[in-house]
């Protein structure tokens, strides 16, 4: 077994501080060269063990810590202002989208008025037997039947005696006033918006 | 057994401090020794491991899991930011000069260790990672080479010609083969 063979064993058993190998326990008695290198990568292992000792427990003083959670915090604000910054338009348009459709489906003319809430529409439980003449309504001849627990809306608005007439209510007081006569009503619209009732405010006797 | 390093990684860019200050605590230290002994410089190897850390929370970090892992990609960045300082800075000046300002030797009091710190200073920036990642933070052969980017066989050969050297320049510190001798009776 040649030096040049056993050199890398050698200096890696010196440097994991293993024990030497049959072979190299039976080639270093016979060779002063190995044996100075064997003893010197001993001597190197062990000065590396102090170097490593001396550096141990060093590390970055905790002001570094600090001050890179701070750069944190501050990134992560700037991302949250930017997110903010870009979010607002689709959340603008959103929002615009979403008054168009409540104000389009409220019905064009915009001057209803709720029973109850003279100032807006207002939406209440209405089972079709209320619907009633007992109760002041005329019920709206031939209009589809609410189904269980479907909603209805009231909602006052003006009509006229033509309207009443296309919906198949027979107004008895006659086109004294001309067809275009507009009277105040309160009608009751299913959540399919068509009219299920009419009762004429002011009438009460009708 | 925490989360991965990746893991953190991926809670730090969903904006999570405490996952920051996990990744900090599990990496900072090995890393800043890391750059101490391969620049021998406090400052250095504090603005080095700091920088490293930045680059990772910045918007635009370049880290890729696919490519790599966190560990080697911090590695990367340290090893590239203190041969900037090498170059900047002037930290390495070949020879005695090297240990002028060296923390490192001021933590050292024996003369022999003190040599070697400067000896291992001196070593070409291959062999003085090998040396810095094998024999000073006692990694393995794989993980050394992992961290350098390298193949195994390069770390293994590398450290071998650097201990050649390093005994080579300690001889005469007392490192010859008689002084161990003469020591060890």
């Amino acid at each position: 077994m040649s030096c040049r063979e056993l050199e890398k064993e050698l200096a890696e058993s010196a440097r994991l501080g293993a024990a030497l190998s049959g072979r190299l326990s039976a080639h270093l008695p016979d060779c002063r060269q190995c044996r100075e290198r064997w003893e010197a990568e001993r001597a190197l292992s062990e000065e590396m063990g102090k170097l490593r000792l001396a550096v141990a427990g060093e590390r970055s003083p905790d002001w570094r810590r600090r001050q890179l959670m701070a750069e944190f915090s501050s990134l992560e604000r700037a991302r949250l202002r930017s997110w903010f910054r870009w979010a607002w338009i689709p959340a603008a348009a959103a929002l615009l989208v979403a008054v168009s459709v409540q104000t389009w489906r409220g019905g064009p003319s915009g001057n209803v008025a709720g029973q109850s809430a003279p100032a807006g529409e207002e939406f209440v439980e209405f089972g079709s037997g209320d619907i009633s003449e007992e109760n002041g309504f005329i019920p709206v001849p031939y209009a589809p039947p609410l189904a269980t627990g479907e909603s209805v809306r009231i909602v006052r608005r003006a009509v006229n005696r033509a309207e009443l007439a296309g919906m198949g209510i027979d107004f008895p007081g006659g086109y004294a006033d001309g067809p275009d006569a507009d009277f105040e009503a309160d009608v009751v619209l299913g959540e399919d918006e068509l009219p299920r009732a009419v009762q004429l405010v002011g009438y009460a006797e009708y | 057994m925490g989360p991965s390093d990746e893991e953190l990684y991926r809670r730090i860019r969903k904006g999570d401090r405490e996952a920051l200050a996990a990744l900090y605590e599990r990496r900072e230290p090995a890393l800043y020794r890391y750059a101490l002994q391969l620049t021998g410089n406090r400052a250095t190897a504090e603005e080095s491991t700091h920088e490293a850390f930045l680059q990772l929370i910045q918007p635009g970090a370049r880290f890729d899991a696919l490519r790599g892992s966190l560990e080697a990609y911090l590695y990367g960045a340290v090893r590239n930011l203190a041969r900037a300082a090498y170059r900047v800075q002037g930290v390495g000046i070949v020879g005695e000069r090297a240990a002028e300002g060296d923390i490192v030797a001021t933590l050292i009091e024996e003369e022999t260790t003190r040599a070697l710190n400067v000896a291992v200073r001196n070593l070409p920036l291959g062999y003085r990672e090998a040396v810095v990642l094998c024999d000073l933070e006692e990694r393995s052969y794989e993980d050394a080479a992992r961290l350098v980017g390298c193949p195994v066989g390069t770390i293994r050969s590398r450290l071998f010609r650097a201990r050649r050297l390093l005994a080579m320049k300690l001889r005469p510190y007392g490192m010859s083969p008689e002084r161990i001798a003469r020591r060890e009776r």
